[in-house]
């Protein structure tokens, strides 16, 4: 799901969750900065593709999968909240609407969610937008 | 002890030589028996952090330790390596640690559910550490500051650096996989199905 509907909807929680302080910090690092994986995959992407725009290209790593609770309940634990835990499943049910391959629990099994036959990325994440765009004006 | 890197391996299997020589040709051990000696010691390393006396106690893990890193030394210098030997060393390590950590809650008085989460951590990251090549240490050895900061930061050291090393261990992991399957783009789909029919059209012509 694109950056801006991964915003929006950290905004949203953050704003029902009526959060503050360093909630906030973490509400942004698991709801949309988590999202900086993808940096790990720039030499792979130009090494496979040069400085061609390959749309689809699977820029995910296992940290945006189900697998990552493994290690990010446990920090919540330690941390004493609730907001990583809650900001990774919203991020995480945002980009399973994308229509690219997933492997929930790489390395531990290889299972394989297919890609979904006819993509609908660009209309679920346009959507998003618009929808919590608009509940968010209606709150403020 | 887990070194993944191969010049380090070298170059730490030679210094350890005289001494895995000595326990492996002057006192006839195999490398399990020293596994199984370096374990015995560690236990007593915990009876003693136990009953309060832990200076004492972190000298004699000290000990522990390093014949920790004599048995894979022996392994490797005389060609022992075991799958046994492995998973004994995995065992005898999680174990020991486990206790130390608890040990030295109970002596210092700190909150167990830390200790839980920091052996959690060490554990998840082993789940992965074959297969990512990727250890970071730092477990019983990081006990050795005790001498200049507090238990409580130390197992939070050891929590986050665990729980770092699972972070780059998915990403090692995630990375190579995407690499060693690289047709995962709607390109290389698109360009491989658009050649394949090509080829079969053209064969269909001939």
């Amino acid at each position: 799901m694109n950056i801006i509907a991964h915003l929006l909807v950290s905004f949203l929680f953050i704003k029902l969750g009526d959060l503050a302080g360093i909630d906030i910090f973490w509400a942004f690092l698991f709801g949309v900065f988590i999202d900086f994986d993808h940096v790990i995959k720039v030499p792979l992407y130009l090494k496979q593709n040069g400085f061609k725009i390959v749309r689809y290209w699977n820029w995910r790593t296992s940290l945006q999968e189900p697998v990552s609770y493994l290690w990010i309940i446990p920090l919540a634990v330690f941390l004493q909240t609730w907001v990583p835990v809650f900001f990774f499943t919203t991020h995480l049910i945002l980009d399973y609407m994308m229509s690219y391959e997933k492997q929930p629990f790489y390395p531990f099994s290889d299972l394989k969610i297919p890609k979904m036959r006819v993509k609908i990325d660009d209309f679920a994440g346009i959507s998003t937008v618009v929808i919590v765009g608009c509940i968010l004006l209606y709150l403020v | 002890m887990y070194i993944a890197v191969p010049s380090v391996k070298k170059t730490y299997d030679g210094i350890m030589r005289p001494i895995s020589d000595l326990f492996h040709l002057k006192f006839n051990m195999s490398p399990n028996q020293v596994s199984i000696l370096g374990f015995l010691i560690g236990l007593v390393s915990v009876a003693l952090i136990f009953f309060t006396h832990w200076q004492l106690g972190l000298i004699i893990m000290c000990i522990s330790l390093f014949l920790d890193g004599v048995d894979g030394n022996i392994a490797r210098v005389y060609g022992l390596e075991s799958k046994t030997g492995e998973e004994l060393e995995i065992i005898f390590d999680r174990s020991l640690e486990a206790l130390l950590f608890f040990a030295l809650a109970y002596n210092f008085g700190i909150d167990y559910k830390v200790v839980f989460l920091s052996i959690y951590s060490i554990l998840l990251m082993t789940s992965l550490r074959d297969k990512a090549k990727f250890d970071p240490g730092l477990k019983r050895v990081s006990l050795i500051l005790l001498l200049v900061i507090s238990y409580e930061m130390i197992i939070s050291l050891i929590f986050f650096t665990h729980i770092g090393a699972f972070i780059l261990q998915l990403c090692i992991l995630d990375n190579k996989n995407q690499r060693e399957n690289g047709e995962n783009t709607e390109l290389s789909f698109s360009v491989k199905n658009l050649m394949k029919t090509k080829h079969e059209a053209d064969l269909r012509g001939r």
